[in-house]
């Protein structure tokens, strides 16, 4: 079953007429299957943050069609995106976008104490997330007095905790070390394994791409080829980096 | 490039942080200059109250210098502190202190120069229309416009001095910057609150019980003109508004805490608030005690002027009255019945009471106006005052009547010796304490007067030389405001040299003053207008001070509240969630210093009213302090509305 179809996505920042509107997306087009752990790969200003964006409701296309979990959301109102947001989706983003105010805790449940879900319900299921991320005994400590790699796992169990249709993850690992980096990406390997749960992971970190079991690589706002991965994670990291380098720009960097 | 250029540039690019400061800055010079034009324009020296009117505006002067130290102050730490990010990167780059001490310099002269000049330059043009409306408001006839050089000189010295103290302290401040501290510090990141309830309710508990105990000492006359007992308190109510603020958010979230179900539902907004109010507390602290000056300030002479027509009821209780003794004041039945019948208004009741003026001594060295206290009999005191009394032999009553606080050197318990002739007799004080006297204090003019039991008021009459028994008049009518002809006539004959006193009146009989409800009225509207006029300029100058710390605030918080929202608004909450928090928490900022505010305002409007001796008053000025509290209420309404749309406006801007 399809959880995600975007249709010809275009999206220019600026005003259509403007002479100095940018095309950051131009006609982009894939769709995501249930249980699929997809990594979108670019070199810098290629767009990907602004699709993960527009495929999300944070920002508007242009034009185009996305649909997620059977709803279109680009003819939903603002409300209704958000809502849609929190009840349906997941989020990880580069900077951990946890609250400084709230206990982990406090920020894994934020989606569903927004959802006014029963505190029960919400005590349970936190318990559950966080014990399986390894969190639950710092449950009560602040962001900033635990380190990186524990913000990003506080992020990650926020992201499933209202049992989304769709993880979207920007950068995830683009604050963090190699090591934290590596944990983190084997949580989404497990997350995507054992609770099946679908990921659409962009990163520009060929390490990262790795554990995915595809890659689409999009370049001047549009899709440019796409790669599944066979099993075999070292293969896999091998090719991404050909694509990238056929893609241009970006091998020297990594 | 050299650091000068860097400073200019800077200058352009950051030109909205600088305008905030240089408006506030230029404010308060054109403010401060304006008052100063009055206070030298010689057209007033040469009006009938130039003294009163150069002490009005005096005091107003010295508060506006105090203000204008504060609120130059404030925009310039506030200028200081939105910057902290560049410097921070400055110095990552590798300026010194050194450097940063110097581009802090440069713009601050810029900024200093270029306020003054702008302050002076507005204050200049729009002194004539303020003096034209100070005028018309205080009654001068003959003010001609004028600007006088001195003007000039005090604003500049005055706003030099303040700059140079700003100066000195910025560079101080300066010295100690580390790179750390000012990148970490404009992040300002939220700390984390500690879980304790015990801060927050002692700190109310200690307001509470200050506040109470305050109100308590004011109705004590022996206690609420002791400054020993009084700062201790105010201190106390402070030391509790402060610590109430910094701590009451964390005991009321470990309170909710206790109820998970209540507590998550509210967790955004609780959060919200505590942090506000922690990173805040100095700001809110002192919001607080701006506003309870404000309704100090603007309720106090606003109740007195309102109440003048009643409070001149109860200094002068009798339409018109005097004391004849010492030889003034002397007149016939048939004059005083002659200048009442030409009177427009009726007479209505007539009294003539006889006291003695006897010299007095105390232990503690009292004296009085006069060297000498009225002496009244008991049943004479009891009969027109309505008490009961019964003193024995050898016992005195002081019943006090001046305004000013305190026992002035008679206290309950103590001996009091009194002089008639050649004679001194002592007398046990059974009480002294404020009562109600035959005739207003200030027929006779002294601060209290003494009753004495009937036999030994006899006994003192008899050796009393004959010039010191004295007599009130006291005279009632249908209506005291006719009472204006009638009063006139009197004075002119009592002010005559008469046969007793040939070569005109001496100090003391000059003192023996007519008395007229008319006139105290007249005195005290014109006297509370003058006191309206400097505090309500107070009390606005507070107001906009206190708007302008909130204005401050909010703009500096936009941009980490726009993050903090974005963050939110990406796992999905709406539109009118998000405006939901910030309302309150909004709310909570503007309307809490206005809470405690007025609390304390009401505490410190009930201590002075007892302290001058207002109980007659009190319901009334109580009242009168609710109708400004009211309107500050409303006034703050609107300020919140204006600033909470341009405020959520702009932080749910991306929603
Ligand atoms: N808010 C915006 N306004 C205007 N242009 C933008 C905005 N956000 C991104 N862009 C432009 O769109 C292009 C794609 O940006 P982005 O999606 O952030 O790239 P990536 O995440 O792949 O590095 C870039 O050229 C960028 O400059
Ligand atoms: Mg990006």
């Amino acid at each position: 079953m399809k959880v995600l179809n975007a249709k010809n996505i275009t999206k220019v920042y600026g005003g259509k007429e403007n002479i100095n509107s940018t095309k950051a997306l131009n006609g982009v087009e894939f769709s995501i299957e249930e249980g699929d752990f997809v990594g979108i790969m670019g070199p810098s200003g290629s767009g990907k943050t602004t699709l993960l964006n527009i495929l999300s409701g944070i920002d508007r296309p242009t034009s185009g069609t996305i649909e997620i979990a059977e709803k279109n959301i680009e003819s939903m109102s603002k409300d209704e995106l958000a809502l849609f947001r929190r009840q349906k989706l997941g989020f990880v983003f580069q900077e951990f976008n946890l609250l400084d105010s709230l206990t982990l805790k406090e920020n894994i449940m934020l989606p569903m104490i927004l959802d006014k879900k029963d505190q029960n319900l919400m005590e349970a299921k936190c318990k559950e997330i966080m014990s399986l991320f390894e969190i639950y005994d710092i449950g009560d400590k602040y962001p900033h007095s635990v380190s990186g790699g524990q913000q990003q796992r506080a992020a990650v169990s926020r992201s499933l905790v209202n049992g989304p249709a769709i993880v979207f993850a920007d950068e995830p690992t683009g604050n963090l070390d190699s090591k934290s980096s590596n944990a983190v990406m084997k949580l989404f390997t497990k997350i995507n394994t054992e609770l099946k749960s679908t990921i659409l992971m962009v990163t520009h970190d060929a390490f990262a791409a790795s554990f995915c079991k595809r890659i689409i690589f999009i370049k001047d706002g549009a899709v440019n080829m796409e790669i599944v991965s066979k099993g075999d994670p070292k293969e896999f990291f091998e090719r991404i980096l050909d694509c990238l380098a056929v893609l241009g720009g970006e091998k020297n960097e990594i | 490039m050299k650091f000068k250029d860097i400073a200019i540039k800077n200058f352009k690019v950051n030109l909205k942080k600088y305008l905030s400061y240089f408006l506030c800055s230029g404010f308060s010079v054109t403010i401060f200059f304006m008052y100063s034009t009055i206070l030298f324009n010689r057209s007033i020296n040469d009006s009938g109250d130039k003294e009163i009117i150069n002490m009005v505006f005096y005091i107003s002067l010295v508060v506006i210098a105090l203000f204008s130290i504060f609120f130059i102050n404030y925009a310039h730490t506030a200028f200081i502190k939105s910057r902290y990010k560049e410097f921070g990167i400055y110095m990552t780059l590798g300026m010194t202190t050194k450097d940063i001490r110097k581009i802090i310099l440069i713009e601050n002269l810029l900024i200093i120069f270029s306020s003054l000049i702008s302050g002076l330059v507005t204050g200049l043009l729009f002194s004539r229309l303020f003096q034209m409306i100070v005028a018309s408001i205080l009654d001068i006839e003959n003010l001609s416009y004028a600007i006088n050089s001195f003007s000039f000189v005090l604003s500049i010295s005055l706003f030099a001095f303040i700059f140079l103290i700003v100066l000195i302290f910025s560079r101080a401040a300066a010295s100690k910057f580390e790179i750390g501290e000012l990148l970490k510090k404009s992040r300002e990141n939220e700390r984390e609150i500690k879980s304790r309830i015990l801060p927050g309710i002692l700190g109310i508990t200690v307001l509470a019980l200050s506040l109470i105990s305050f109100v308590c000492i004011s109705e004590y006359d022996e206690l609420n003109s002791n400054m020993i007992v009084v700062v201790p308190h105010i201190l106390v109510i402070f030391a509790g508004g402060y610590m109430t603020i910094s701590f009451m958010g964390m005991a009321v979230m470990c309170m909710m805490k206790k109820n998970p179900k209540r507590y998550f539902k509210n967790l955004l907004v609780l959060t919200e608030i505590t942090h506000k109010f922690n990173q805040n507390k100095k700001i809110i602290f002192v919001l607080s005690i701006l506003s309870s000056m404000i309704v100090f300030f603007v309720a106090s002479p606003f109740s007195l002027y309102s109440l003048s027509e009643k409070i001149s009821g109860i200094n002068q209780p009798h339409h018109l009255e005097f004391a004849s003794v010492y030889n003034a004041n002397k007149i016939n039945e048939q004059t005083l019945e002659d200048i009442f019948k030409e009177s427009p208004t009726k007479l209505k009741s007539e009294t003539k009471v006889e006291f003695l003026s006897l010299k007095f001594k105390t232990d503690e060295n009292a004296t009085d106006i006069l060297g000498a206290k009225p002496v009244i009999s008991q049943s004479r005191y009891n009969q027109l005052t309505k008490s009961n009394l019964s003193l024995q032999k050898g016992e005195v009553f002081n019943a006090i009547t001046a305004w000013q606080p305190g026992t002035f050197g008679i206290s309950k318990g103590k001996t009091l010796s009194l002089t008639a002739g050649e004679t001194s007799v002592n007398f046990h004080v059974v009480d002294s304490a404020r009562a109600p006297w035959v005739s207003s204090g200030n027929s006779f003019p002294s601060n209290s007067g003494l009753v004495l039991n009937d036999g030994d008021y006899a006994a003192l009459k008899e050796k009393i030389i004959s010039t010191n028994i004295g007599t009130y008049y006291i005279f009632d009518f249908d209506n005291w405001k006719g009472t204006g002809k009638a009063i006139e006539s009197l004075k002119a004959e009592l002010n005559q040299p008469n046969k007793q006193n040939p070569l005109g009146l001496n100090e003391s009989q000059k003192m023996l003053t007519v008395l007229s409800r008319l006139e105290t009225y007249d005195t005290l509207k014109r006297a509370y207008s003058m006191f309206m006029f400097v505090t309500t300029v107070m009390g606005i100058l507070f107001f906009i001070a206190a708007g302008s710390v909130l204005f401050f605030k909010q703009y500096t918080e936009i941009g980490s509240a726009k993050e903090k929202f974005y963050k939110l608004f990406k796992i999905g909450i709406t539109k009118k969630e998000a405006r939901k928090i910030l309302s309150k928490e909004l709310a909570v900022t503007f309307f809490a210093p206005l809470i405690f505010g007025s609390i304390m305002g009401y505490a410190f409007i009930y201590f002075m009213t007892h302290l001058v001796g207002g109980q007659d008053v009190m319901t009334e000025f109580m009242q009168n302090a609710t109708k400004v509290v009211f309107g500050y209420f409303v006034f703050q309404a609107g300020f919140f509305l204006v600033t909470r749309k341009k405020y959520v406006g702009e932080v749910l801007e991306k929603f």
